[in-house]
């Protein structure tokens, strides 16, 4: 594929040290902490200039180029059904594994990553902070705050 | 074929290599077939198709697929007694060798899906062999190594193989030589295929024998037996600058009868299986045709064995995966070289040419040409002839053309037109549903063609050519045509046509692409029911190209596919549209022009450019893409796009120059984005996106036809 896999030297999936414990990226989005798990994670990068794909959901704000490599970027906060703003200093761009593809998340801004026994995570309430079910693969407790934990397969998913 | 599944499969390599082996048999079958209409077959064929069916059957017997292996032994059989002129290659045999060829390639697909050799029978193939190999074999073998005058040493060691190659040449009044060549150590095997080679230009080198003369020990010879109708005098020429010396060998009339048949053979150059005169001699022992006791493969110690071997050794396999990585690297050192070039005219413009910049410039431009044979280098190693699609679809017209009681002639030109790898593997299956669609509805049946005053058999023609940066591909028909009145009138019950609606025959043929469209009322079990030309339009149109249709009722149909060279890296010219920039590939550009408002029309709902007498029907890319007009300019440019017979003008704000770009795909999440072929990288590191050309001129095609 690209020779950035090899920078990061990680494979999706590939089983942490300890198995019970996982590791969580946490970032803002509207004024709430979401995370992924690390795994899911190529890297980090700032925010650039963003080249809009004509004709595509309003979420998918078009592609930028990594290293020559073409990445999608979604807008995490209009792909959750959340009011989009304007984008500042903080924002930044997570970049996901998709399948042999990967995707870009705009968020708003880095908080920290957080390692937790794998147990710690409960089943998501129906709705939080008005996001759709389907994009929740669960919540966990850290420093006595609620974090939420994204199902990243339905989040980067194509348009139907 | 998909990224892992050669890695995984416990048969992968036997599968790929079978497979060619496979494809190339099949080309061979085909040679051979009409070598046997002309009369003269070339036994180099028959050979080389004896050892792939050879190398078949150790592969798989060393696997332990037994099915495979089996069905290659008793092909192998065949093909020796056919080798050895016991066998007489007519339609029959080729028949079985076809359907041997085809069962095996089924088998080895089964094996490369699913690690087995699934649902193989092959006891129906294998009794067609034995019965071949069980009929009394051709009694023509009259003419006898008595009649050959050549020192009882040669005529001993030769093989049950060259022995009746030599007496064919013999029979067939051709001037045998013995071509004594010594060579030094070092370079006589160099030196033998280079003789070798020159030889075989003018006739057919029976045997290649070291020879015992062992005076000198530094250097070892040879001796050739050699057949030709070439004058002695040719054949020194020859090997002239060798050291080498020509002997002729006398053929002697041993026995009368046997001059009787060399007289006729004088006059007509290959009558191998002609009819003994009633009462002539019974062949003698040496060439009599007893069955072939040993299987023939060990002993074949001929120098063309050596020389086979080592054509294959100069060609590398290599991964398509490999060479794809190669061409990202080029394509990222096109954009790095981009960026120097770009911060060269910087420098320039700070500090004028004659320092660093202008320096750096030399450099950047030296690179520039290095880099560009680089790219020339790796799209090359991509490139394949087309003729490996061409003769895959021989093989189903062959089979089709049975089962449908048509008489086919399937001809082709241009085989050797190259395409990249990845293309051809692509083409193939819209070629095929062409093909087939020609067989099924082009061509009218036997009597049918009688009753219209045409030859019986149909023609079928494959066409390919490259013009510029497109390979054009033709298949044309001697059909029936396509009957447009019925086109319109299907279209009209299934309610894609208004009926009272003035369509031309271009828009009534741009109705067969629509899916689920078909005429044949009867959809046969080939074509199936309708799905196709749309599917062979989304295929074709996925590799950047373009298909139109010309059709006569009653003359035939030809389909022209048009098709980039090569979809990595393009020259393209990049647009400006409010604030954003496109890239246009350049090949598809026929040309681009200052566009005054005043040249703007509305015809039917439509803008349309008065361009030189012509009107060229306009399409605005910033209403289309929905980007923000500000307001009407007064400077807009037009690039007149073409595909084939199809003209569209892009109006665009700006022009902003070309550069090569190296496409890529904007990624699967993007699969609703019409339009767009891919996207690049600029020097600046900004993502642009690549027009879709054929697409858009599509778009405005349909929208025009929607809102007549």
């Amino acid at each position: 594929m690209t020779d950035s896999d090899e920078r990061t030297g990680q494979e999706p999936g590939s089983a942490p040290d300890t198995a019970s414990q996982i590791e969580l990226l946490g970032f803002m989005i509207s004024n709430e902490q979401y995370a992924l798990d690390i795994l899911e994670i190529k890297e980090i990068v700032r925010l650039q200039a963003i080249t809009h794909v004509p004709r595509s959901p309003v979420w998918l704000k078009g592609i930028v180029t990594l290293r020559g490599v073409i990445v999608p970027i979604f807008d995490l906060r209009s792909r959750l059904g959340l009011a989009e703003v304007e984008h500042g200093p903080d924002t930044r761009i997570v970049v996901v594994y998709r399948g042999e593809e990967f995707a870009g998340l705009i968020v708003d801004s880095i908080t920290q990553v957080m390692r937790l026994p794998v147990d710690a995570i409960e089943p998501p309430p129906q709705t939080i902070a008005q996001v759709e079910a389907e994009f929740l693969r669960g919540v966990v407790r850290f420093r006595d705050h609620l974090v939420i934990l994204l199902n990243l397969s339905r989040v980067v998913e194509a348009a139907p | 074929m998909s990224t892992d599944s050669h890695d995984r499969a416990p048969f992968g390599e036997f599968v790929i290599e079978a497979e060619e082996l496979l494809e190339a048999l099949g080309d061979r079958l085909v040679q051979l077939e009409r070598a046997t209409e002309e009369d003269a077959v070339p036994p180099d064929t028959i050979n080389d198709v004896f050892r792939s069916m050879h190398t078949l059957k150790g592969l798989s017997g060393m696997l332990g697929l037994k099915g495979i292996s089996d069905l290659s032994h008793s092909l192998e059989s065949l093909l020796d007694k056919v080798r050895l002129g016991k066998i007489k290659l007519h339609q029959g045999t080729l028949d079985v060798l076809y359907a041997g060829v085809e069962l095996l390639t089924k088998i080895v697909g089964a094996v490369g899906r699913t690690g087995t050799e699934e649902g193989a029978d092959i006891r129906p193939v294998v009794r067609r062999i034995q019965q071949l190999l069980e009929a009394k074999p051709d009694a023509h073998q009259e003419v006898t190594l008595d009649n050959v005058d050549l020192d009882r040493r040669i005529l001993g060691t030769l093989t049950e193989y060259e022995e009746h190659r030599l007496l064919e040449n013999v029979r067939a009044g051709r001037g045998l030589y013995r071509v004594e060549a010594r060579f030094t150590f070092e370079t006589f095997d160099k030196d033998l295929g280079a003789i070798t080679e020159r030889l075989k230009a003018i006739g057919e080198i029976i045997s290649t024998l070291p020879s015992s003369d062992e005076s000198s020990p530094d250097s070892i010879s040879f001796d050739l037996v050699f057949g030709s109708t070439a004058s002695p005098d040719a054949v020194e020429a020859a090997v002239a600058g060798y050291p080498a010396s020509v002997h002729q060998v006398g053929q002697r009339a041993a026995a009368p009868p046997a001059a009787d048949t060399r007289e006729p053979s004088a006059t007509h150059p290959a009558p191998t299986g002609e009819v003994r005169p009633a009462g002539s001699p019974a062949p003698a022992t040496a060439a009599s045709p007893v069955p072939a006791a040993a299987p023939a493969a060990a002993a074949e110690p001929a120098a063309d064995v050596a020389l086979t071997l080592r054509s294959l050794s100069d060609t590398v396999r290599v991964d398509i995966r490999k060479l794809d990585g190669l061409m990202n690297i080029v394509g990222e050192l096109v954009i790095n070289k981009t960026t120097i070039v770009q911060i060269s005219r910087d420098l320039i413009a700070q500090t004028g040419a004659a320092g660093a910049g202008g320096d750096l410039q030399k450099a950047a431009r030296n690179l520039e040409r290095n880099l560009r044979q680089l790219q020339q280098g790796v799209i090359n190693s991509r490139m394949v002839p087309i003729g490996q699609v061409f003769s895959r679809l021989n093989r189903v017209v062959r089979k089709l053309s049975q089962e449908f009681g048509k008489k086919i002639d399937l001809r082709m030109r241009g085989e050797e037109t190259e395409l990249d790898k990845l293309m051809v593997e692509d083409l193939a299956d819209p070629m095929l549903h062409l093909v087939r669609n020609s067989l099924d509805h082009g061509i009218e049946l036997p009597e049918v063609r009688a009753r219209a005053g045409k030859p019986a058999q149909g023609t079928i023609e494959l066409r390919a050519e490259q013009r510029g940066n497109h390979i054009v591909i033709e298949i044309e028909d001697d059909g029936g045509g396509i009957d447009l009145a019925r086109v319109r009138a299907t279209a009209v019950s299934r309610g894609l046509l208004d009926p009272a609606a003035a369509v031309d025959e271009r828009q009534l043929l741009d109705l067969l692409y629509l899916p689920s469209f078909s005429t044949k009322e009867a959809a046969s079990q080939v074509s199936g029911r309708g799905v196709g030309l749309d599917v062979v339009k989304t295929n074709v149109a996925k590799l950047g190209g373009m298909i139109d249709i010309e059709t006569e009722l009653g003359v035939g149909t030809r389909f022209t596919i048009t098709l980039p060279i090569t979809l990595a890296i393009i020259q393209a010219l990049l647009v400006g549209v409010g604030n954003e920039i496109y890239a246009i590939p350049l090949n598809a550009i026929l040309e681009s022009n200052r566009l005054l408002p005043s040249q703007i029309f509305t015809v039917e709902k439509r803008e349309v450019a008065r361009l030189r007498e012509s009107t060229l029907p306009l399409l605005r890319v910033a209403d289309l893409f929905g980007i923000p007009r500000g307001g009407e300019k007064q400077r807009l440019f037009v690039v007149v796009v073409g595909l084939a017979e199809k003209r569209l003008g892009l109006v665009v704000d700006s022009l902003r120059g070309q550069q090569e770009v190296v496409i890529k795909s904007v990624g699967s999440v993007f699969k609703n984005a019409p339009g767009i072929a891919g996207a690049t990288e600029l020097g600046d590191k900004r993502a642009v996106l690549v027009l879709d050309v054929g697409a858009l001129i599509d778009e405005a095609t349909h929208r025009q036809r929607v809102e007549a």
